[in-house]
């Protein structure tokens, strides 16, 4: 897995938000997504869909009151998944992983995922894909 | 050295200035893996599509209202996160993480997009199109070379609603060169003009850079692995949007 890159949350939402400006410079609109604000998880992983146009990954996570909340992670597409050293059984269910990721403007357990910390501790961030 | 073997070697010299500058003539050879980047070969930072494009009056009201709709609720607004091809000329304008490959035949240079596994194919000194052509997405393109740049029009492009509006007319320019960045690595520098009546007040131009990505691999960019997983299973997505 390669090393971890970390830039600010903030620089790296101003700095997706510039690529993914205007209605040709995009690839999928993240609009939805509040890039300025990040939240962290760490919970088990029930379901992992590694696909294009997006991967996604299911989590629960067990919430302060002692609640269980199901969280669904949306992370890029697997072809670039793949070419960025993932590989199909990077994630997969049963693992304890943490997201740092933004929430969705009217769902707060629906994140984009920006850095992920894999159940061996070692960290991948999207930065990595996006020049 | 006698008359005659100077003569002789001046007139080698000039035979090969001679080939040399055929040779120059010659247009490069396009083929490889290019990866689409928004650094322009100066090292700044390049905007490939305008930020506020001429739109029409009705264009522009349209397309404000279906930002409202995106920004609330992207996955229903957007036809490519459902698999469907981009297209022409957003195809060539979109920088983001996905290669393509050209395969520069000489008489045919083809485009393999790893993002929707897209191809374009670039008919080069091979007249006009086809009659009883039917629009689409990458509608036909027809190119020939000047010199080092690559000229190509683009015409019999599908109407398409947003957010990627343009109409029947649609006609694209493009002028493609060979250049290289600082560093001295292969960049292909895509100009190219959209004139679309239909859709905006006046054509405008747009500049995009692709970087050479040698030894890079292309992925394969199936979208639909999701629905067959889904008619397998007879189960719910897991994907929002389905």
């Amino acid at each position: 897995m390669l090393p971890i890159t970390r830039l600010s949350a903030l620089f790296a939402g101003a700095l997706l938000a510039g690529l993914l400006a205007g209605p040709a410079g995009a690839h999928h609109s993240t609009s939805n997504f509040n890039m300025e604000q990040t939240v962290s998880i760490t919970g088990t992983v029930t379901y992992v869909s590694m696909t294009n146009p997006h991967s996604f990954f299911d989590i629960k996570v067990a919430e302060p009151d002692g609640s269980q909340q199901d969280y669904k992670v949306f992370a890029t597409a697997r072809v670039a998944l793949l070419r960025h050293g993932w590989r199909p059984d990077t994630v997969k269910a049963g693992d304890t992983i943490t997201i740092e990721g933004h929430p969705d403007r009217e769902n707060p357990h629906f994140l984009n995922m920006h850095i992920i910390t894999f159940a061996n501790g070692t960290q991948w961030t999207t930065d990595e894909v996006y020049e | 050295m006698t008359g005659w073997a100077r003569l002789f070697l001046c007139a080698a010299a000039m035979v090969l200035a001679a080939s040399s500058a055929v040779a120059a003539e010659e247009p490069p050879n396009l083929s490889g893996v290019w990866m689409p980047t928004v650094i322009a070969p100066d090292g700044s930072r390049n905007r490939a599509w305008p930020e506020n494009p001429p739109f029409r009056p009705e264009v522009q009201a349209a397309y404000e209202t279906y930002k409202q709709k995106l920004a609330a609720n992207p996955e229903d607004y957007d036809e490519a996160r459902n698999c469907l091809p981009y297209g022409m000329p957003y195809q060539m304008l979109l920088v983001a993480q996905y290669p393509m490959e050209i395969v520069d035949t000489g008489d045919r240079l083809t485009m393999i997009f790893e993002l929707h596994n897209d191809v374009r194919r670039i008919h080069l000194d091979d007249g006009p199109p086809p009659t009883g052509l039917r629009p689409g997405f990458q509608g036909y393109s027809m190119g020939h070379w000047v010199g080092d740049t690559l000229y190509i029009e683009t015409t019999h492009i599908r109407e398409g609603g947003m957010p990627r509006p343009h109409g029947p007319r649609l006609r694209i320019t493009e002028h493609i060169r060979l250049i290289a960045d600082q560093e001295g690595t292969p960049m292909l520098e895509d100009v190219m003009t959209i004139d679309d009546p239909d859709t905006y007040t006046e054509p405008f131009t747009t500049r995009t850079y692709f970087r050479r990505q040698a030894g890079l691999e292309m992925g394969e960019y199936f979208c639909s692995e999701d629905l067959w997983r889904l008619n397998l299973s007879g189960k719910d997505s897991t994907i929002p949007w389905r």
